[in-house]
């Protein structure tokens, strides 16, 4: 079994010299564009576009977890699904395992999907409600013609089932007679019945209660210590992201505003959309409590009308002319810790003037 | 390795799903059927209908429909009849003979109803089953392919759904002559398009679902999809609105007959049979009541029936 | 730091006594609540936390008299201005629930009628009961005049509020009720302070609005304005803030907390989220598988958590500000409420259940002043 994990000695590798180690990334998405165009008019004439990912370059290491971390409209559910080729990018590029697989399809595009699942938000939405559990975890494989007969596909979903911590007895139910969290634990076992070696999870625990979130974020560690398993975690929970990744992105309106370490981008935020995001976080500690601090107004802009220069600039506090003039530069401001901003605005003193 | 996954003590919904899976499910059903009165009724007098059409032969002389000549004494006194004879008295329902009365032409009022019952269902059931398999077809293929394929299905049914029922089977029957055949299709033609358009929205309700998302993620080709999880999925309600329909048709196809479209004019169908009875009504309003009732009856019992089982099948209940 | 309101009898703004509520389902009759004792003062903010399935929600539905038709309260009290809600009649009930309760839920989308506007929305309320309201119009009318006068200094216009005052006193003292049109200019004005109070911006625009063209924080807000201008003794806010974003639920929590000390209500705040309530909330109480197990003092009881669920509650959550090398939830789930485990309903997942936690059930009781619980490892 492998136990070796965490490899966050990365963390100095900046991603100038990424090109020279290109097979340390596992999953690698260049300058992905995912627009949406509206359709209007008399001729069906694209009018307008959503611009959900609007240019976008991530890396995820083998063996790491990358958290990506947004509030809704920010497009990371689209960036998500458009590395699991699941929607086509607009322009861009996407690399599995050192290979472009943008432009795969068919056969060839099936070999890649065994290697990269998906476990969605809502378990129940993602279970065919007819199908019971056994043949939602016989069925991928039946696709991939992994398992050689029925009895042997049979014996791999009774040993899933419990290595997600349910018993044999569940294999014959339907998706409704299970609680949130057994779902959950199904459609995980559902991923791994293939044995991948890229998981996306898309927001797995947010229709979750507290303890049966944690619950199924300790499996999810355990799992990936146990598979050797390489995550890319969405979610919009900071506290959940936090616990979970080694390296975090922050997306804003379809762009990355900060990618780096967990540890740099909670301690040390460089961008005002991160800090306002976690001086958002309500802290489960009343001693803690934020009584008279300022909170970021208004709310995301419309991803169809993107404000010029930086486009967090309509509710950044520290905005400025030039904010509105420039696109903001992405600036290596430590090793691995990339910032698109302007200014390099120091927070510890903010945390009272913000 | 110092973690352990938690074992689960308790599933909420345990209780009355201890042996789960397919069985479980189908008595669930029942139980959902049972509490409800007018499902129950509905499907006894489906049942009942579908019986006693397939039984008809048996329970009265299939040749009874005919005209009986020389009409029997106690007949209904009928102008027609009345010029060949005279002194026949009126035979209202309740003699031994004639439960329901007879008719115009001295036909046992019962025996006509129960001889008329199956050739309505079979029509009904030819056109709906065809409608269904149509629609689902071309639905499903509408709905997958999406694109010019989908605007062209839809266009077609638009024509279709544009097509005035009565008059294509004015010209179907002035073509072709009244034949039984000719007004089934000419009741299908402008049957079909709504399962078109029921199964298509159903089916791109349903590939909008995460689930089918989680397939494509896992590897699954397209018809794998849409053949073994979308289909079965959104079957559902297109199930219920044929249910419905087979009571609508019915409907339908005894007001063509009522309006004159029977090709002979001695068929047993009920919609003729009110047809026939309707210019005694007042002296004779059984002609009209009970083959009415009749018609009533069977399309009450399939509506209630397929509206118990869209209840039956509604998520809402069922999760 | 918020110090908490006097906690005196004269100020309790709800009392719900031994609460038992029971629902009848296909599977059998699910036992959701199960004696909740619980007090609310004005002007406090009481954060009632639980995970799905602790009858959290439900509390609020049987204080609101909004019970599905399966519901049965099979016993219990439900105490406001020392009136029995439980025990009123329908139209009673449909009363108080204008007046005197307000829920806010978690998605306003489905509780704002889509084709009318937010003005007639909130102004529907009065003009649709006109002779309950016309005291509280004409005073409410009143009271902005008093602070419009104080800040006018164009003696124009005051000399025209000044009119407009003497004419709604005559009105006042009238017993004939007013009529539509000038019900519906006062429930205008009153309506559009309210919008002012929750801090939407450009309230006069925002009235003329349907719904769809607010985002999802301005509904929000929407719908609290919508509740709190009946001025409610209990406002009941269930997850408002779960559908929103966390920059845009930070902005709703402080407004909360403002206006705790603007308006009198008690305002109960359900969640599931313990990061809400230890930044909001004056008073805490935890409810696990209909039972409140334990309640008191924000700051006492997320400092020293005393029943083992609440502790395995904390264990839970992972921390924005501290790394946390493992979470330790509480192992297994909630419980069937058909079949809910004897006496202490936290038993069986319990670390540290013993003989007599199977037998009998704990009461609540005070272990040290503002802070009680529900468990026999600290007597009762």
């Amino acid at each position: 079994m492998l136990s070796i994990r965490r490899l966050n000695f990365l963390g100095t590798i900046t991603d100038s010299t990424l090109g020279e180690l290109e097979s340390i990334n596992l999953v690698e998405a260049r300058n992905v564009f995912k627009w949406f165009p509206i359709k209007g008019g008399l001729f069906g004439r694209t009018i307008a576009n959503v611009r959900a990912v609007d240019g976008v370059s991530i890396s995820i290491r083998k063996g790491e977890t990358m958290g990506l971390v947004g509030e809704s409209g920010s497009g990371k559910t689209t960036l998500g699904r458009t590395i699991m080729r699941l929607i086509d990018p607009t322009k861009g590029e996407i690399f599995f395992d050192g290979v472009n697989i943008t432009r795969l399809s068919g056969r060839s595009l099936k070999r890649y999907r065994r290697r990269m699942q998906m476990v969605f938000q809502d378990p129940y939405a993602s279970l065919d409600p007819r199908q019971t559990v056994r043949s939602a975890l016989t069925e991928p494989m039946k696709i991939h013609h992994i398992a050689s007969s029925k009895k042997e596909a049979d014996e791999a979903a009774a040993k899933l089932i419990e290595t997600v911590g349910l018993n044999q007895d569940h294999l014959e139910r339907f998706p409704h007679e299970f609680s949130g969290g057994q779902r959950q634990r199904i459609a995980i076992a559902r991923a791994l019945a293939v044995n991948p070696e890229f998981v996306l999870l898309d927001e797995p625990t947010s229709s979750l209660d507290v303890s049966v979130q944690a619950q199924i974020l300790n499996l999810l560690k355990q799992l990936q210590r146990r598979f050797n398993l390489t995550y890319l975690f969405i979610s919009h929970n900071l506290s959940v992201i936090r616990h979970m990744c080694d390296r975090v992105a922050v997306m804003y309106l379809g762009r990355i505003v900060e990618i780096g370490n967990m540890k740099a981008i909670y301690e040390s935020p460089k961008h005002p959309y991160t800090f306002a995001l976690l001086s958002a976080v309500p802290n489960p500690d009343p001693t803690k409590r934020k009584e008279h601090e300022p909170v970021l107004e208004g709310e995301v802009p419309s991803p169809i009308d993107i404000p010029s220069g930086c486009r967090f600039r309509t509710r950044c506090p520290y905005n400025t002319e030039k904010c509105a003039r420039e696109f903001p530069p992405l600036v290596e401001i430590e090793p691995g810790h990339w910032v698109e901003c302007h200014y390099d605005i120091d927070f510890s003193s903010a945390r009272r003037s913000f | 390795m110092t973690q352990r996954v938690e074992e689960v003590p308790f599933e909420p919904r345990s209780v009355y799903r201890r042996r789960s899976g397919r069985i479980s499910e189908i008595k669930y059903s029942l139980y959902l059927a049972r509490k409800n009165p007018l499902v129950l009724s509905g499907s006894v007098l489906a049942i009942g209908s579908i019986l006693i059409a397939a039984l008809s032969g048996i329970i009265v002389d299939p040749r009874s429909w005919a005209f009986q000549y020389p009409p029997r004494y106690y007949c209904w006194n009928n102008p027609w009849i009345n010029w060949h004879l005279q002194n026949i008295k009126p035979c209202p329902p309740g003699t031994p003979f004639y439960p329901l009365g007879a008719d115009a032409f001295g036909r046992n009022l019962l025996n006509m109803i129960i001889l008329g019952l199956p050739i309505d269902l079979q029509i009904s059931f030819s056109i709906v089953i065809s409608a269904f398999a149509i629609g689902v077809a071309l639905g499903a293929v509408a709905a997958y392919a999406g694109g010019l394929i989908d605007e062209a299905v839809l266009r077609i049914t638009d024509v279709f759904f544009a097509f005035p029922g009565l008059v294509l089977a004015l010209v179907l029957v002035a073509v072709f002559g009244r034949n039984l055949t000719i007004l089934t299709l000419a009741v299908l033609v402008v049957w079909w398009p709504l399962y078109v358009r029921l199964t298509r929205s159903q089916i791109l309700a349903e590939k909008e679902k995460p689930y089918a998302e989680a397939l494509k993620a896992m590897g699954a080709g397209r018809l794998r999809i849409l053949f073994l999880h979308i289909i079965p999925n959104s079957i559902y309600p297109v199930i219920v609105q044929a249910t419905l329909d087979i009571g609508g048709v019915i409907l339908t196809f005894s007001s063509l007959m009522f309006l004159g479209f029977a090709p002979s004019p001695l068929t047993p169908e009920l919609g003729k049979l009110v047809s026939d009875g309707i210019s005694f009504v007042s002296q004779a309003p059984w002609l009209v009541i009970f083959p009415g009732l009749a018609i009533v009856l069977v399309a009450l019992g399939f509506n209630l029936l397929g509206d118990g089982i869209r209840d039956i099948l509604d998520p809402r209940l069922r999760r | 730091m918020n110090s908490t309101p006097q906690l005196t009898k004269k100020n309790v703004a709800l009392e719900v006594r031994n609460l038992r509520v029971v629902f009848h389902t296909y599977a059998g009759v699910v036992k959701a609540i199960d004696g909740v004792n619980l007090t609310v003062h004005s002007k406090e903010l009481l954060g009632l936390v639980g995970e799905s399935g602790s009858g959290k929600s439900v509390t609020a539905l049987a204080i609101a008299g909004l019970l599905p038709e399966n519901a049965e309260v099979l016993e219990g009290e439900v105490l406001l201005r020392g009136k029995d809600l439980l025990k009123q009649s329908k139209k009673e009930l449909r009363m108080a629930r204008l007046t005197d309760i307000a829920l806010v839920f978690q998605d306003p989308m489905t509780y704002l009628n889509p084709v009318m506007t937010i003005g007639t929305q909130i102004t529907e309320i009065f003009t649709g009961n006109l002779k309950i309201y016309k005291d509280e119009l004409i005073q409410s009318r009143l009271d902005q005049i008093e602070n419009e006068l104080r800040q006018e200094t164009d003696p124009k216009k005051i000399s025209k509020l000044n009119e407009e005052k003497t004419k709604l006193e005559i009105k006042k003292q009238n017993s004939s009720g007013i009529s539509k049109k000038e019900g519906k200019r006062l429930a205008k004005l009153l309506a559009i302070e309210y919008l002012k109070l929750v801090k939407l911006p450009e309230p006069e625009r925002v009235f003329k609005m349907y719904p769809f063209e607010l985002s999802g924080g301005m509904r929000q807000r929407a719908m609290i304005a919508m509740a709190l201008v009946r001025r409610p003794a209990v406002l009941l806010a269930d997850e408002i803030t779960t559908a929103l974003d966390v920059t845009v639920q930070a902005q709703i929590l402080k407004l909360i907390k403002e206006l705790r000390d603007k308006v009198d209500a008690a305002i109960i705040l359900i969640t599931h989220d313990l990061g809400i309530v230890a930044e909001t909330c004056d008073r805490v109480a935890v409810m696990y598988a209909g039972n409140i197990v334990e309640e008191g003092d924000v700051i006492e009881i997320f400092k020293n958590p005393l029943h083992p669920y609440t502790v395995g509650l904390f264990g839970a959550v992972p921390r924005p500000d501290i790394e946390k090398e493992n979470l330790e939830p509480v192992p297994g789930s909630v419980p069937d409420l058909i079949n809910p485990p004897s006496g202490c309903r936290f038993h069986p997942r319990c670390p540290k259940a013993f003989e007599r936690c199977p037998k009998s059930k704990p009461p609540l009781i005070e272990y040290k002043p503002g802070h009680k619980v529900a468990c026999f490892l600290y007597g009762g």
